[in-house]
């Protein structure tokens, strides 16, 4: 027994020096070096960081990036703490939609001096840079892009006699395929095959994948001025037509107004659903995870408006106030939009690149789909608000509400509405 | 006759009970099942229980991902875990000693307060703690890791041991006392050996809790020296809207392992029968 | 005297690690909660406006009966069979060390890979339940396990028990192994059946193992949090929502850590006092 608990003390000791002699081993960088961090929830930047500094140490520039992963869920909570605790990253690439409120409590470094220097600024995704400007100042620049379009199976679209390359651009077409894409193989009453998926359980995905069904009607949450102007008939409309697809033209199931996005993904891939809402940041999985389906891109289909419309989404990069090295980062940020780097480390991942002036790459023509996402990226909106995560809870409560059949349409998107309204003042 | 009988029953138990582990365990069978399938398999319709082809393809992705990082991860957790362990035994055998045998002015404070600790959902003090390891240069550091596991994870240890002292019968303290052990000798020869099952289930209880936290690793590091494997597996496994099921399944299944080995080593430990005489008296 | 002294001597390190980790950042939560707490810059105190707004929303209250009921409802999942599995597993026998060992198993895996796993299990369109279900002719229809309101609190539930129910058997087992086997054999000579032996002998002598079990897993489920974003979400309508969700929506999401500091410590002072009463019922009388 006493040997034991020498033996173990011994390792005690062994392992508390270990810690000890690790927790210094990042600190071996050279004196001078400036080391700059990156955030962000994509793995892919850590390429870049690499690349920089490779390139640095070329140039005999004493500048080291340290990249860490933060995922998606921990975005704002570790963000929030550095803040408080005055050590905030110095880039962070972080999803756009946390923009605004983060810009108006002074979190974010002015770096409209390198916009002005950027060639290629007019082929950045215009609908996203209101996100990341106030006042005139450019605080954070569209960086990494999602944007949110169906995906079809056009395997199952030829089984039903469609022609899988012309998919449905408006909401009659829809209805149409989507009477034929479902299916009871066995006659057992039960359905094998749903055409479309609904979504649920987080209030993003609402305004990612429905309000551009809601744009497509002409409707719209906010006007020019910014008045909630959710509560209109356009808005009702398209709340119907999905209440629609699951309970009278039965072509969606009801559960899925429960399901996350990953519950979709898999009915997908496991041939359950012949249209599944999706984006460009599916691609690289499916090719993995379904490697015999041919994969279809569309719109979200419109109707009243003359227009198909999208949700420009994604991450936008930018400095944080607190950073001490400034120039590093500019320097970082100008090396992330090289053309070089983002064809190498991005476009291999058929990421979608912010800058349009690449997508005639080597990498993008072996998938027609890029093609497609190009083109769709051209209708993306992305609206701007400062309470954006307080808005999602009213949409997500009301909207799944009424499609659960649990609340009256008219009623869950007046009340809706209001709640909104409330929250803006 | 009555062996026929008696061997029938036992077959019959032998095999109800296979059946209801193997129910009870099917989740898990599924976790070894996916970790050992292609990706395209894996969310295939009908769901197939038995690969077609069991392949290492996962745990290969897995495991050179971002250059072999994840082994640095699983070195990580280790030695947090056992420091963890150790810390935690050390300061709490003493103090759940003191707080059910020699009580003291405040000692009924000091136990409400470590039942607090237990109320508390660390996910409020995240902000506060941050600041604090950033204050004192813990941050990032597998020492401010070590510090704040055993600050939570110490009021269960706390709760068992004294839960354990005070079962013990007082005569055996007064005999000790009148043979003129003091408080230390009475407490690491007489107590401790007698209160093993209870130490080890708080040996498992710390290193399950340690082993499989995320939340507090990931807040309170950023480098690939000091974070632990969970953090490793959802940073790898899961993106915003899918979560390749793959590197989930063959991370996880990686790290349940030393949690069962851990358990077989330990389990004779708290099935100790009783004792000496000593309780006899 | 010389015991006065030994006794907060032995407590030192804890005392250390306790006021530094703990009481510390408690205070400025306490503190966070009466002011109007901003990201950057100077907050200012309101006073309780935080512990009113708190009050005022409904949806404060209905977290709380989320969390209740969940409660309600994982406890005896976790512990009837804990009790069950830890009383006729407690011979040493090479039998009972496997099915000790597989009933672990569980326990080793970590809760959000476990609700990964679950939700995939449950699901209603691909999971194999359903399917599994279907092939044994059992059910016509696909059955929305995480869809509905009760369903869906019973089946995170059973996720749960499924995951802790090993580690609860290990602590009654290790309260049974102090009861000696001489008072078994006492009781065997005596005549008395399995049962009573249990309800009249093993009960009483294990209900200080069993109390500490019953705060921890109570304290435990006030808790839960990932299995309930991970499987629902919170939803249908926020009814399986547990109230550490709220708390993180409200700091995180709302920004308002202020607001999520008074709800924090309101969460505490419920939980206090339901611990407090439960140990004070659950004290021994040597």
């Amino acid at each position: 027994m006493k040997k034991t608990i020498a033996i173990l003390f011994t390792v005690f000791i062994l392992s508390t020096s270990i810690i000890f002699a690790q927790g210094s081993a990042e600190a071996r960088t050279k004196k001078d070096t400036t080391v700059i961090t990156v955030w962000d929830r994509n793995q892919t930047i850590g390429e870049i960081v690499d690349l920089f500094n490779k390139s640095m140490e070329e140039e005999g520039k004493n500048i080291q990036a340290n990249f860490e992963l933060i995922p998606y869920d921990q975005q704002v909570s570790k963000f929030l703490a550095a803040l408080n605790a005055g050590t905030a990253p110095d880039v962070y690439s972080l999803d756009l939609v946390q923009f605004p409120y983060f810009i108006s409590i002074g979190a974010f470094t002015d770096i409209s001096d390198i916009y002005k220097e950027m060639s290629f600024k007019n082929s950045l995704p215009e609908g996203m840079k209101p996100v990341g400007s106030k006042d005139g100042k450019i605080y954070a620049l569209p960086y990494e892009l999602d944007v949110s379009t169906i995906l079809y199976n056009k395997n199952m679209f030829r089984e039903a006699g469609l022609d899988p390359e012309s998919p449905p651009e408006t909401w009659d077409e829809f209805l149409v395929a989507s009477k034929a894409l479902t299916k009871d193989f066995d006659g057992d009453g039960i359905i094998d095959q749903w055409a479309f998926s609904e979504l649920g359980t987080d209030a993003g995905s609402y305004m990612f994948w429905f309000m551009p069904w809601v744009w497509g009607n002409g409707g719209s949450m906010f006007d020019d001025v910014g008045n909630v102007v959710l509560d209109s008939p356009e808005t009702k409309e398209t709340l119907q037509f999905w209440y629609d697809l699951i309970y009278k033209y039965k072509v969606a199931p009801k559960s899925s107004v429960q399901w996350t996005s990953g519950d979709r993904y898999n009915a997908f891939v496991a041939g359950k659903i012949a249209m599944y809402l999706g984006g460009n940041f599916n691609i690289t999985s499916l090719r993995d995870d379904a490697p015999n389906m041919e994969i279809g891109i569309s719109f979200m289909p419109r109707n009243r408006d003359a227009n198909n419309y999208t949700f420009g989404g994604g991450n936008m990069i930018s400095i944080s106030s607190q950073s001490k090295n400034v120039d590093a980062a500019k320097e970082f940020i100008n090396f992330a939009y090289n053309d070089e780097a983002l064809i190498e480390t991005y476009a291999p991942k058929m990421a979608l690149l912010p800058r349009s002036d690449l997508y005639d790459n080597k990498y993008y023509k072996e998938i027609p789909q890029m093609a497609d996402f190009a083109r769709i990226l051209k209708g993306a909106r992305t609206p701007v608000s400062l309470k954006y995560n307080q808005i999602y809870e009213p949409v997500l409560y009301y909207f799944q509400g009424a499609l659960l059949d649990q609340i009256p349409i008219n009623e869950a998107v007046e009340k809706c509405s209001q709640e909104i309204t409330e929250l803006m003042k | 006759m009555i062996k026929q009988k008696h061997y029938y029953k036992k077959i019959v138990i032998t095999v109800l009970f296979t059946l209801i582990i193997f129910v009870f365990l099917f989740p898990i069978y599924w976790n070894i099942v996916t970790a050992f399938k292609n990706p395209c398999e894996i969310l295939a319709y009908p769901p197939k229980l038995i690969p077609s082809e069991w392949t290492i393809y996962q745990f290969n992705k897995l495991l050179t991902a971002s250059n072999g990082v994840f082994l640095q991860f699983f070195v990580n957790t280790l030695i947090i875990t056992v420091s963890t362990i150790f810390l935690v035994l050390i300061i709490t055998i003493p103090c759940s000693f003191a707080l059910a045998k020699l009580p003291f002015k405040g000692s009924k404070i000091v136990f409400i307060l470590i039942l607090l600790i237990f109320m508390v959902p660390f996910q409020c003090l995240l902000v506060p703690l941050y600041t604090l390891l950033t204050k004192i240069h813990l941050y990032n550091t597998k020492l401010g890791l070590i510090l704040i596991y055993a600050t939570f994870f110490m009021p269960f240890s706390i709760f068992m041991l004294r839960n354990a002292f005070l079962q013990l019968p007082q005569s055996l303290f007064e005999s000790a006392i009148l043979d003129g052990a003091n408080m230390w000798k009475i407490m690491t020869n007489l107590y401790l050996p007698l209160s093993i099952p209870s130490i080890v289930s708080c040996i498992i209880y710390l290193f399950i809790e340690t082993w499989n936290d995320f939340i507090l690793s990931f807040m309170f590091s950023s480098s690939n020296y000091v974070r632990n494997i969970q953090v490793g597996i959802m940073n790898f496994g899961k993106q915003r809207f899918s979560s390749d099921w793959g590197i989930i399944n063959s991370g996880t299944l990686i790290a349940i392992i030393p949690t069962i080995v851990l358990f077989i080593i330990l389990q004779k430990y708290y099935i100790q029968g009783m004792v000496s005489g000593a309780v006899k008296e | 005297m010389k015991n006065k002294n030994h006794g907060i001597l032995f407590c030192l390190p804890t005392l250390i690690l306790l006021s530094m980790f703990f009481i510390y950042p408690l205070i400025n939560v306490l503190i966070m909660s009466f002011q109007n707490w901003i990201v950057l810059g100077t907050p200012q105190f309101i006073g309780f406006k935080n512990y009113i707004k708190t009050f005022q929303d409904k949806e404060f209250w209905q977290v709380m009966s989320n969390t209740i009921i969940y409660c309600l409802i994982v406890t005896p999942m976790i512990f009837i069979p804990a009790l069950f599995f830890a009383v006729i597993l407690k011979k040493t026998n090479k039998k009972n060390a496997i099915l000790r060992t597989s009933l672990f198993i569980p326990c080793a895996i970590s809760l959000v890979a476990s609700s990964y796993i679950w939700n995939w299990i449950l699901n209603d369109t691909y999971g194999i339940l359903n399917f599994v279900l279907f092939k044994l002719g059992l059910i016509n229809e696909g059955i929305n396990w995480l869809g509905t309101t009760w369903s869906a609190r019973f089946m995170i539930s059973l996720s749960v028990a499924w995951k802790t129910m090993g580690f609860s058997m290990i602590l009654i087992l290790a309260g049974l192994s102090s009861i000696a086997t001489s008072i078994y054999e006492a009781s065997e000579i005596d005549g008395s059946s399995k049962f009573r032996t249990f309800f009249s002998i093993t009960l009483p002598l294990v209900k200080p193992t069993l109390m500490l079990a019953l705060v921890l897993s109570i304290a435990g489920s006030f808790k839960g949090y990932d299995q309930f974003v991970i499987m629902t979400g919170g939803g249908p309508m926020r009814t399986t929502e547990p109230i550490i969700m709220y708390i993180s929506k409200v700091a995180f999401d709302h920004y308002e850590m202020g607001q999520s500091a008074a709800i924090s410590v309101i969460f505490l002072i419920i939980l206090m006092l339901i611990s407090y009463y439960q140990i004070k019922l659950g004290d021994y009388n040597d």
